[in-house]
């Protein structure tokens, strides 16, 4: 299903990415683990399309994704940056997504998930007023606003606190049963899943 | 459809903001009664130049409004992640830059008019809508041109002169024509280009 292939890519003279491998296969939790500045965000951003490698490519259903004009419907990520507006409220931002995404509403599932982050007592709320926190929450669900088939979340646990984190490993567990769920975290997490290490550039089990 | 949630996102978005929008129609206000009362001094005649120069200012403005601010909140990131063509993404800003940039210019007119009774002015509205559109366009590109730069907004104005420089004779000649073919040629061009920009 997506199949990332000896991915190289350097910042500058500095090569972040040594010739990363990764096979998924099926419906899976994929773990990426690694220091700051490892490369682990750059690797994600390849996955979804958003930068280009300098060497390697990324398939998905066995095509290239850059060939692949369906491929953006398919991936859902959440950014490490707040990636909400501001001025607009929790409803506005998410009913906006659901637009651009040509959806008359958000996914039942985005929705479930935004029930479950407790997230309903906030939609009238703009998002400046929201907490770090609060503002990751939301993002996730932004993140499954269409109900990708692939959903890559940066750091998801990075800045919430005990409860949200348990409610976010949870939805990641369900939602592995029927998606590719890759995530990454700067340290290790207590969390049943494929993990891997991103290590001087290189991807290890 | 989605052109139209896009425009509607960045108008809420700013005008929401507010502060930005209100000092822009501050600096249109002082800048229209400063012109008003020097052409009492000068000559009439340095009035729509300076209309001009005022509207390629408002255009200044309006660029640090669109991509350069989506990319300093990071919202870029999901707008290039979902499933829109990158022309619908320009030409929403276009639209975007171009009612700000109209709707400052004729405040602009309005008061210049009041202030100073040149009535003339309501006869090269024709001209002044042609030259926003052009500003409109040269401004979004711009703003896209400089979103991945350190010093972007800087940058973005810079550009937007470069990109004004050739247009001015036509302008100071009111040549309607050459005003049109070159609004379409930029707005054509820069569609294109910006597929490769979106593609960085």
């Amino acid at each position: 299903m997506l199949e990332v292939h000896d991915v190289w890519k350097k910042y500058g003279k500095t090569w972040v990415l040594k010739g990363v491998n990764l096979k998924i296969n099926k419906n899976a939790l994929v773990g990426i683990v690694g220091d700051n500045g490892s490369g682990k965000t750059t690797l994600l951003k390849i996955i979804s399309g958003l930068i280009k490698p300098n060497k390697g490519r990324v398939k998905l259903f066995n095509s290239d994704i850059r060939e692949n004009l369906n491929y953006k419907s398919m991936i859902g990520m959440l950014f490490h940056e707040n990636t909400l507006y501001d001025e607009l409220t929790v409803e506005e931002n998410l009913n906006f997504y659901a637009k651009i995404y040509g959806l008359e509403k958000m996914s039942d599932i985005a929705a479930e998930i935004f029930k479950r982050m407790r997230l309903e007592n906030y939609k009238d709320t703009k998002v400046k007023d929201l907490s770090h926190g609060m503002k990751r929450r939301v993002n996730l669900v932004r993140a499954l606003i269409n109900n990708p088939k692939i959903v890559l979340l940066d750091e998801p646990l990075s800045g919430l606190d005990e409860k949200s984190r348990k409610t976010v490993k949870k939805i990641m567990i369900e939602l592995s049963n029927e998606k590719i769920i890759i995530f990454t975290s700067p340290t290790e997490v207590n969390i049943d899943c494929i993990k891997y290490k991103l290590i001087n550039g290189v991807l290890v089990k | 459809m989605k052109i139209y949630w896009l425009i509607l996102k960045d108008l809420k978005v700013e005008f929401r903001r507010g502060f930005e929008l209100l000092s822009l129609l501050l600096f249109v206000l002082l800048v229209s009664l400063l012109i008003s009362q020097s052409s009492y001094f000068l000559s009439e005649s340095v009035l729509v130049p300076s209309l001009f120069i005022l509207v390629i200012f408002i255009s200044i403005f309006v660029s640090t409004m669109t991509f350069t601010k989506e990319m300093d909140k990071g919202t870029i990131f999901s707008i290039k992640l979902a499933p829109v063509h990158p022309s619908l993404v320009f030409t929403s800003k276009f639209i975007f830059t171009f009612i700000l940039v109209t709707l400052n210019g004729l405040i602009a007119i309005l008061f210049l008019v009041l202030f100073s009774s040149a009535y003339n002015l309501l006869n090269i509205l024709h001209v002044f809508i042609l030259f926003s559109a052009y500003l409109s366009v040269v401004s979004s590109f711009s703003s896209a041109l400089a979103m991945y730069s350190e010093s972007r907004s800087s940058l973005a104005s810079m550009l937007i002169f470069i990109f004004v420089m050739p247009i001015i004779p036509s302008i100071l000649k009111m040549d309607v024509l050459i005003l049109f073919i070159g609004f379409l040629v930029m707005f054509l061009t820069f569609i294109l280009l910006f597929d490769y920009i979106m593609e960085v």
